[in-house]
């Protein structure tokens, strides 16, 4: 049997396979288990997330969703009522109305990939496909001019790598320095946007914080050392643009490698939506449900409460394990099978107050890249073996994935 | 079963339209709306029975808790 005695946090533990298993003895045997060697509560059936999901006021995302790690993000730790003030407003960039906006400057850029590589017969999928798709979006949706796609590029990918790296100076000082040049880069945007307004995030930013519900923090922030620049350092409104990069690239990229995946092993569902392409909004919550590109996030108690039928005292942390509650028997029949006519309600964007702001954006992509790739190079197959993944706590991460299929003519 | 909406609370995150299209939309100036209308235009009209589920399970979704089950 699998060792469930280990360290939850610690991103080396999540080789994929042996992860599953745990997590499926976790939820017959102890699914609101103490981990010893993280020093909090692992959850990992479907029903118990989804009640502390719903209940703020118990298990809070105000101090930290992140465990070992207490940098202050922003939004995603933020409590109420400031958390909604804040949403209510940044959600205008991610509503249904945007996202169809978006749709049609994101089916550019999927078919200029696949243009990309069309008629070579072979891509390595990640790089060739899966990064630029959402990675040129979040970037349009910013301002970053196309000329600078590669320097955006190279900072989300530095500043992604601080994550579980703070003990590392070299990563921190590479973070550090592209924070700074980001921050320049991005402000005279924030002040052309502040002056002339127009239908995008960035505006919709910018009258946030003249509004007054951005703010200045006065403790140094997690590269303050690196970069010594502390106006830029603490304004909410950059900060906030760092979270929607790193939260707009990671997420979706993962997404759209885990769902290629899932079609090159279940060739008969493949066929199914390249047949029918009304399918394949279903498909896509299959996808998330099943891939769970954002794989555990924390709470913390704020008195003591009970959790199925586990006492959790106050200040004790919970590590609620969405990956776990996505495969969870109780909810899903065959929860490993890839079902596209499954009833799709699964917690792949999580629930309750900070349900994914950009689910609506994510679906989207999600839908588009599928459609184009179903479309245009409809018998991807692996090269030779299956994807590298890269073992992770927080984001289910495929490293690789060499394809082949028929060029286009 | 009647639902109410809180406009307060909604933010057009349309987890509602997933779940039960036949009874909820969002517009394409991110506006709710029931679709099995009322007499006031935060309260519906009496849900089909076939549609009460669904009702029940948008409740339970909503990010923002913004509709309830009233009557």
């Amino acid at each position: 049997m699998v060792d469930v005695d280990i360290a939850y946090l610690d991103s080396r533990n999540w080789e994929e396979e042996a992860m599953l298993e745990r997590m499926r003895w976790l939820r017959q045997h102890d699914p609101v288990r103490w981990s010893e060697k993280d020093g909090l509560w692992i959850i990992s059936h479907f029903a118990d997330v989804v009640t502390a999901s719903k209940d703020q006021a118990t298990f809070t995302s105000g101090l930290g969703v992140r465990p070992g790690n207490d940098v202050k993000i922003g939004l995603i730790d933020e409590e109420e009522p400031r958390h909604g003030q804040l949403r209510g407003m940044i959600n205008k960039g991610f509503s249904p109305r945007m996202v169809k906006i978006l749709e049609e400057t994101f089916r550019k850029i999927t078919d200029e990939a696949i243009d990309a590589v069309a008629t070579k017969g072979e891509c390595e999928f990640v790089t060739d496909i899966a990064v630029p798709l959402p990675l040129r979006l979040i970037a349009a949706m910013i301002g970053i001019r196309e000329g600078d796609y590669d320097k955006f590029h190279h900072w989300s990918d530095t500043m992604i790598a601080a994550d579980g790296n703070m003990d590392d100076p070299e990563t921190m000082a590479r973070a550090g320095q592209s924070y700074l040049e980001y921050a320049t880069y991005v402000t005279p945007i924030i002040e052309d946007r502040r002056k002339n307004p127009k239908d995008d995030l960035v505006s919709i930013l910018a009258r946030a914080k003249d509004s007054g519900l951005l703010k200045e923090y006065d403790e140094a922030g997690p590269a303050g050392d690196a970069v010594g620049n502390s106006d830029l350092q603490n304004d909410e409104l950059i900060k906030l643009m760092v979270i929607l990069m790193i939260a707009g690239n990671e997420t979706t990229r993962n997404g759209i490698s885990g769902g290629m995946q899932l079609l090159i092993e279940n060739p008969e569902a493949r066929q199914r939506l390249i047949d029918d392409a009304s399918l394949i909004p279903n498909a896509v919550e299959e996808m998330v449900r099943i891939v769970t590109p954002v794989r555990s996030f924390g709470r913390t108690a704020t008195c003591d409460a009970e959790l199925g039928g586990q006492k959790i005292k106050a200040g004790q942390k919970i590590l609620l394990l969405y990956t776990s509650a996505n495969r969870d028997e109780r909810q899903f029949d065959e929860p490993d099978r890839f079902d596209i006519d499954r009833d799709p309600h699964h917690l792949g964007f999580g629930i309750g107050n900070h349900f994914c702001l950009g689910a609506n954006l994510a679906r989207m992509e999600m839908r588009v890249a599928f459609q184009e790739i179903l479309r245009r190079l409809p018998d991807m197959e692996y090269a030779k073996e299956g994807p590298v993944l890269k073992p992770s706590a927080l984001v289910r991460t495929c490293a690789e994935m060499k394809l082949l299929f028929t060029p286009e003519a | 079963m009647k639902v109410k909406v809180d406009w307060d609370l909604c933010e057009a995150n349309a987890v509602c339209m997933d779940v039960a299209p036949a009874l909820y939309t969002v517009d394409d100036e991110d506006n709710f709306h029931h679709l099995v209308q009322g007499e006031q235009d935060d309260i519906s009209g009496d849900v089909p029975g076939d549609q009460v589920d669904r009702a029940k399970e948008a409740v339970r979704l909503c990010p923002r808790q913004a509709l309830a089950i009233i009557e």
